[in-house]
C-alpha cells in the first residue's frame, strides 16, 4: 500500500491520529501530521512511498501540528518535533509543509549515524551515481533536478547517505522531493511541469520554495544501491559554459569531510569510507549555466569514467 | 603503530589516530618517514640510514633535512615517539 492508494479522508485519519509510517529508503519514518494545510501536499509529496504495515520499529517521529506560538502565545503555528521534541515553528500554517521537510532533514542528519552521510545531491543512470555536494545556493538542487527530468534516477536532493562498509562505498538513495528556492521553481517549471508540486510555499526562512516530485521508478527503487562514480561541486555561474575543473584527491577529500554531517562521529569507518569513496571516484568543482549543457556535459563524463575509474 | 589506521590517497596518506580521534592528511614525504619509524625504530639516525637506502634521490637533494623536517611534523602531530632529540 502507497500513500497515494489511501484516499484523502482515510489518510488525513492515519496523519492526524496514531500517525503514518513510510519506508524512506534506508529509513522508517513515522509521520505525525496535524495541520490540515499541509495535508494534501503531502499526499502529493509521498504518493508513491510504501506504507509501512508493521509500524512497531521506526527510526524516527518527525511530526507538525498546531499549536500556541512560542513567542506569540495568542496565535497558532505549526510546531515541528522530532521524537516528540521542539525543533522549530513556523507562523504561517501554510508553510507546515517546508517546515516538516526541514524538520525531516534534521532527523536524518542528527540521528542516521550507521550511515556516513555528506550533505549532497545524488543522481544516478547506468553508469553510476554522481554525488553534488554543496551547501545552499550552489545550485545542487537545481542541477539534481533538471538530471532527475532527464531521465537520471533521483537519489536524494540534500543527503549522500553512503554505506561505511569497509570494501567500496556505494549511495542509500532515498528519493524526497527536490527542494527548490526562488528563481528555480520557475525553472523546473518550465522544463518538467508534471513532475513539480502545483503549489509553492512563499515566505519561508529560504525564500519561495517548491517541490520537484521523485519518479514511481524512482520510489520503486529506492532500496537500490549504486556506486558513486564521479563528485561534482556544482557552482553556478551566469553565462558560464559547462566547466569542469579537476580536483586532487587530498582536496576532494577535505572539502567532503567539510561537506559531512557526521563524519568525526564515524571515527575510523568515516575515515575509511570517505577516503575510498574519494579513491573511487575522480572530482571536479562544476561550473555552469545552461541546464541542458550541463547535464550532458555530465552524462558525457560519467559515461567514459576516468583512468583507473571505469564502471566494474 | 596500532594506534593508527592508515589509507593510501593519490600519495598522500589518510592517518586516523584511534588514541585521539583526529584524522592527519600527511605528504608523501612524512608519510614515507611515518613508515619507516615503525620499521627502523625511534632513533632520527636509524631513519635517516634506511631513507638513505631505501631512496635514490639526486645528490641536490638533502635528504637529511627532509626526513627532520617530516619527523617534526610528525612529532608535532603527536603521530610518534622518537628516542633522540
Amino acid at each position: 500500500m502507497n500513500v497515494g492508494t489511501l484516499s484523502p479522508s482515510a489518510l488525513a485519519a492515519r496523519l492526524q491520529g496514531p500517525g503514518l509510517p513510510l519506508h524512506l529508503g534506508p529509513f522508517r519514518i513515522l509521520f505525525v501530521l496535524r495541520v490540515r494545510q499541509a495535508l494534501a501536499p503531502f499526499r502529493r509529496l509521498y504518493a508513491d512511498f510504501p506504507v509501512i504495515e508493521d509500524d512497531r520499529m521506526v527510526d524516527s517521529v518527525v511530526s507538525c501540528m498546531t499549536a500556541a506560538d512560542p513567542d506569540f502565545p495568542f496565535r497558532r503555528a505549526a510546531i515541528s518535533r522530532i521524537d516528540g521534541r521542539f525543533h522549530a515553528a513556523t507562523r504561517f500554517l501554510g508553510n507546515a509543509t517546508p517546515s516538516l521537510e526541514w524538520t525531516l532533514n534534521w532527523s536524518i542528519a542528527t540521528k542516521a549515524h550507521w550511515f556516513l552521510i555528506v550533505h549532497a545531491a545524488v543522481v544516478a543512470d547506468a553508469n553510476g551515481a554522481v554525488v553534488m555536494p554543496g551547501g545552499s545556493g550552489s545550485g545542487k538542487s537545481t542541477l539534481a533536478a533538471a538530471l532527475a527530468a532527464g531521465g537520471g534516477r533521483l537519489f536524494s536532493d540534500e543527503f549522500a547517505i553512503i554505506d561505511p562498509a569497509p570494501d567500496r562505498a556505494a549511495v542509500f538513495p532515498c528519493p524526497r522531493a527536490i527542494s527548490l528556492k526562488n528563481e528555480s521553481i520557475a525553472v523546473m517549471r518550465r522544463r518538467a511541469p508534471q513532475r513539480m508540486l502545483d503549489r509553492e510555499f512563499p515566505r519561508t526562512g529560504k525564500g519561495t520554495v517548491g517541490y520537484f516530485l521523485p519518479s514511481a521508478e524512482d520510489v520503486a527503487r529506492q532500496h537500490e544501491t549504486a556506486v558513486p562514480r564521479l563528485i561534482v561541486f556544482p557552482r553556478w555561474r551566469a553565462g558560464s559554459p559547462p566547466l569542469l575543473t579537476p580536483l586532487n584527491q587530498v582536496d576532494a577529500l577535505v572539502a567532503m569531510i567539510r561537506n559531512s554531517v557526521n563524519f568525526d562521529l564515524l571515527g575510523e569507518a568515516g575515515v575509511r569510507t570517505m577516503t575510498a569513496l574519494v579513491g573511487q571516484c575522480p572530482a571536479y568543482v562544476f561550473e555552469y549555466d545552461d541546464l541542458d549543457a550541463a547535464c550532458a556535459c555530465l552524462a558525457r563524463t560519467v559515461g567514459q569514467g576516468a583512468p583507473g575509474h571505469g564502471p566494474t | 603503530m596500532d594506534d593508527l589506521a592508515r589509507f593510501d590517497l593519490d600519495f598522500h596518506s589518510v592517518i586516523f589516530d584511534r588514541r585521539s580521534g583526529y584524522t592527519h592528511i600527511l605528504d608523501p614525504v612524512a608519510g614515507f618517514v611515518l613508515g619507516l619509524v615503525a620499521e627502523s625504530g625511534q632513533r632520527r639516525s636509524d631513519i635517516l640510514d634506511q631513507a638513505a637506502q631505501d631512496l635514490e634521490c639526486d645528490e641536490t637533494v638533502d635528504l637529511s633535512a627532509h626526513v627532520d623536517r617530516a619527523l617534526d611534523q610528525l612529532l608535532a602531530l603527536d603521530l610518534v615517539v622518537m628516542n633522540d632529540p
